[in-house]
């Protein structure tokens, strides 16, 4: 009973470790190749701490007794135990893990982590070539501007990024308010959330920052002068700053509720957005009226609404691709961090933090 | 070459200069991310 208690334990660790949670991360084939083989013909388990004490204390759990520090794992194998008493969120994964049964977990979890590197790499190609097309279309096919001339093809690489921007804000705004919801409740969901907030703000301020450089750039050529402070670009600006400042918070405040001030910073962050965005509608401004939904007779030509299309996807899909890359690193980090927290937690021993207190 | 070519090519430039930047930085919190995994 003892052995299989710790046998269904080590199982449940081991898809928590391999599988990088909930199957997220894209190196999680790298990651299977830090601990070797934990299949039940006896070979040595090995990796990660937080996995082997969470394991050790599900076995003890079944076992109805205490651990020891040290002991037999799998037939013939010594392993070190790390004295270990979990979190409540930790337990829940232990719990649905256990409920969905964890026998095939690790080689199922193997292929779908391939499978999410190859989809990486694909999603990478083919954004290249939407951006090459988009690239090609915007410079040599669709005809130029009777008005502006060429300089009106800034056009095509400066409103996608607007459009990055208004997208990956509302997911940093969405998942500031999932964290919100879910933190005392879900910490699996909620530390997703954040990383998922983190990643959205970065490549949004970057966008930003493009469609401000690129507006910049049109109206020195258009206007003859680089920047007015008119209501959108005001507004603009200060938009970006609010997210550079959010960006800020996170990374110099420090303690446990830096992810819930940033969280709330998050959501008054974006009543900028709405600001910006009708800043052209509700106040006279320099800044052209809007081209797409203003009013009637707005708009451009059909004839360049190909190079539109291209770009914005093309655009769109090479945010998508950074986030999520950037996205499995915040995520990495946060789980690292936890772990290195339980473990020092977990070994250091009561007589040494009560010390000199 | 006129001042809109200047500036168009000068966008191109610019965006995929910041967009670079952005990657490296990126690569580097990846890679710091998966040394602090090990």
């Amino acid at each position: 009973m003892a052995r299989s208690g710790q046998i269904l334990a080590y199982g449940v660790v081991l898809m928590e470790v391999m599988g990088g949670g909930e199957g997220d991360d894209p190196e999680s084939g790298d990651e299977a190749a830090h601990g070797e083989d934990p299949s039940a013909d006896g070979t040595v388990v090995r990796g990660q701490r937080g996995g082997f004490a969470y394991a050790e204390n599900l076995a003890a759990k079944a076992d109805g007794h205490e651990h020891d520090a040290e002991g037999e794992g799998y037939p013939g194998q010594h392993v070190t135990f790390v004295p270990y008493r979990g979190y409540e969120w930790e337990e829940e994964i232990g719990q649905n893990q256990r409920e969905r049964g964890t026998q095939q977990a690790r080689p199922r979890f193997r292929r779908k982590g391939e499978g999410m590197k190859l989809w990486r790499w694909l999603w990478l190609l083919v954004t290249l070539g939407v951006l090459a097309e988009g690239f090609r279309v915007a410079l040599f096919v669709v005809p130029t501007d009777a008005a502006q001339g060429d300089v009106q093809r800034i056009f095509y690489y400066h409103i996608p990024s607007w459009a990055g921007m208004g997208l990956f804000f509302a997911i940093n705004l969405v998942c500031s308010l999932l964290y919100l919801a879910v933190k005392n409740r879900n910490q699996v969901l909620a530390l997703k959330a954040d990383a998922l907030a983190v990643a959205s703000a970065e490549i949004g301020v970057v966008f930003c920052l493009i469609g401000l450089v690129t507006g910049s750039l049109w109206g020195r050529a258009v206007w003859g002068i680089w920047w007015t402070w008119d209501a959108r670009l005001t507004s603009t600006l200060v938009l970006w700053l609010i997210y550079v400042a959010y960006l800020l918070l996170r990374r110099f405040a420090a303690g446990p509720q830096m992810r819930t001030l940033a969280a709330v910073m998050a959501i008054f962050g974006y009543l900028d957005v709405p600001l910006v965005y009708f800043s052209t509608r509700w106040w006279r401004t320099q800044h052209p009226a809007p081209v797409f939904g203003g009013a009637p007779g707005s708009g451009i030509d059909p004839s360049m609404m190909p190079a539109v299309w291209w770009n914005l996807a093309g655009w769109v899909m090479w945010g998508i691709f950074v986030a999520s890359l950037r996205y499995v690193s915040e995520y990495r980090a946060q789980k690292a961090e936890q772990d290195e927290a339980l473990r020092l937690l977990d070994v250091e021993p009561a007589g040494v933090a009560g010390a000199g207190r | 070459m006129d001042m809109g070519h200047r500036h168009l090519i000068l966008g191109y430039a610019a965006t995929l200069l910041i967009h670079l930047v952005y990657l490296s930085y990126v690569a580097v919190k990846w890679r710091a991310a998966k040394r602090a995994e090990r």
